[in-house]
């Protein structure tokens, strides 16, 4: 009964966002304790690079939800780090997480084979379920 | 106001010009005066700012040069007193910028004119004419002094106008400069302001959402209505903001591309299905053309029009929208057509602006800004749309895009 989830980091600097989210993950009955949370993109990617350093890491995010428009690094800094690690089949799928349907992001992510999408702000039930459990 | 001035002037040196032309003796200076401020009018319709200065000055020196000579020549004592009316009458053009330092120079300088011509002929021409026996020849003298008189002062009104012409287009391009960039400050703010607004109204309404959908049951029974009014509020105000920034965004990183109009008309079809399914509407179109565009922007035109046709349908009637399409020789002309309700010939004129619907009972929904994103879909094209309906039967708006979009 007791589904293993994705580990999924989350990064956005409105805790409101992380509250709203972490709610309709415990709908999808995906575990809670499998989410990391961080409202600093810098903090993120500090973590994520020792994570990556200490190989293997069962801690080591499947999915990773970021904001696009952050203080300090935002969405895109974020990916664009991401990419200069190099993590080949270690990368984590990532969805960029936005307030404005700017059809210029929407382009822009396209463009980016390291997203795998941009979703609207705040994710409902249905996205979480429809994430690959293992 | 500009031309209307430059006409005047225009018709002045004209009517001057014909003048001379009736005149027993021609005097070639006076004639090449007239000749050269028509020209130089001429020549104001068709430059701007910097060279429009650059030619009233060189005029103002030309004139100068012409009658100084001409007079030299015909009127040898009247020389002193047009010399110093036209360095005046210069300095007035070059040095002085305000229109009421001119106004008040230029009259003194036409009295003091006026009062030198006054005296030459009192004591000096007249003098002569007296012991002179050919009264004819003496005559016709003062007739020529007569029309110096004249020449000069509308050579000195028609500068003064050529100049208020100058200072009205430069205050002109200022004005619509600063205007420029307030309104630019605006759409900044506009922007900004809905924004910021949309990430708290997104919060509150999510939230407000999630709790009626999850926590009613908890809810005191007599606060529940309570609570969907401030629920359906967040709504309606995340949707306002929404749109509005919507609104603001539409066209900042558009480009232009090849266009299938048909497919992009698909695309918003698509994207009402819901509405359409649920009114039965039934949408046919000509065969639309591959045209440039912005085509995000298009689709989004479509998806307006059609939408707003949906809304003001008539309630027991079968919905019908038909897009027709119109080859011009300049530009690509559409037509959709409905048998909705239309629009009565009072509202023609404000359908088009920003947050009319607002202003309607609240039943409807919508916020009023599908057809202000309408017209600025068409104004993105340097197109045209007009609106014709006959209220009870149905309306049809018209639309145009440019074929030379770059």
């Amino acid at each position: 009964m007791n589904k293993q989830g994705p580990r999924i980091m989350m990064i956005d600097d409105d805790p409101a966002a992380h509250m709203y989210h972490k709610i309709m993950i415990g709908k999808a009955g995906l575990p809670i304790s499998s989410v990391t949370e961080y409202t600093d993109g810098k903090l993120a990617l500090f973590e994520l690079k020792q994570l990556h350093a200490q190989l293997p890491s069962d801690l080591w995010p499947e999915v990773i939800l970021i904001d696009i428009n952050m203080p300090g690094i935002d969405g895109w800094t974020f990916v664009d780090e991401l990419k200069s690690m190099a993590l080949g089949s270690k990368l984590p799928k990532v969805f960029l997480v936005s307030n404005s349907e700017d059809p210029a992001d929407l382009q822009r992510a396209q463009s980016s084979k390291e997203i795998v999408g941009i979703r609207q702000k705040f994710l409902d039930v249905d996205f979480f379920r429809s994430l690959p459990q293992n | 106001m500009l031309n209307q001035l430059s006409a005047i002037c225009l018709l002045l040196d004209m009517g001057l010009l014909l003048s001379f032309l009736c005149l027993p003796t021609l005097y070639l200076g006076d004639l090449l005066i007239v000749l050269m401020s028509v020209m130089m009018k001429l020549l104001a319709y068709f430059f701007h700012s910097q060279l429009w200065h650059f030619f009233t000055k060189v005029y103002a020196i030309v004139c100068a040069g012409i009658i100084i000579s001409a007079n030299t020549v015909y009127f040898g004592q009247a020389v002193r007193a047009d010399y110093g009316y036209f360095i005046v009458a210069f300095l007035v053009i070059i040095f002085f910028d305000k229109t009421w330092q001119r106004i008040a120079i230029g009259f003194v300088v036409f009295l003091f004119f006026v009062a030198a011509r006054f005296y030459l002929e009192s004591f000096g021409a007249i003098n002569e004419l007296t012991e002179d026996p050919a009264l004819l020849n003496s005559i016709s003298q003062r007739a020529d002094l007569a029309f110096a008189t004249v020449t000069a002062v509308i050579v000195g009104l028609s500068s003064w106008y050529l100049n208020r012409l100058i200072h009205f287009q430069s205050q002109t391009e200022h004005l619509n400069k600063a205007l420029s960039i307030k309104n630019q400050e605006l759409e900044r703010l506009a922007y900004v302001t809905t924004h910021d607004l949309k990430e708290p109204a997104n919060t509150i309404a999510s939230f407000t959402r999630l709790i009626e959908d999850s926590y009613t049951s908890q809810l005191p029974e007599e606060s529940r209505p309570l609570f969907t009014t401030v629920s359906q509020t967040a709504q309606n105000m995340l949707q306002v903001i929404s749109n509005l920034h919507g609104f603001l965004v539409l066209g900042k990183s558009a480009v232009l591309s090849l266009t299938d109009l048909n497919d992009s008309l698909e695309e918003a079809k698509s994207n009402l299905s819901e509405q359409i399914r649920a009114r039965n509407v039934q949408i046919s179109a000509s065969r639309l053309p591959e045209i440039r565009c912005y085509p995000l922007e298009m689709r989004q035109l479509w998806q307006n029009l059609l939408s707003n046709a949906i809304k003001y349908s008539k309630e027991n009637v079968k919905p019908k929208i038909h897009i027709n399409f119109i080859d011009q020789e300049q530009f690509h002309e559409f037509e959709v057509v409905d048998n909705g309700i239309g629009i009565d010939s009072e509202s023609v004129g404000k359908i088009f602006d920003v947050f009319q619907r607002l202003h309607l009972p609240s039943h409807s929904e919508g916020s009023g800004i599908g057809l202000a994103t309408v017209k600025k879909v068409v104004e993105m094209h340097q197109g045209a749309i007009w609106v014709e309906s006959q209220p009870g039967s149905g309306t049809s708006f018209h639309f145009t895009i440019s074929k030379n979009l770059r």
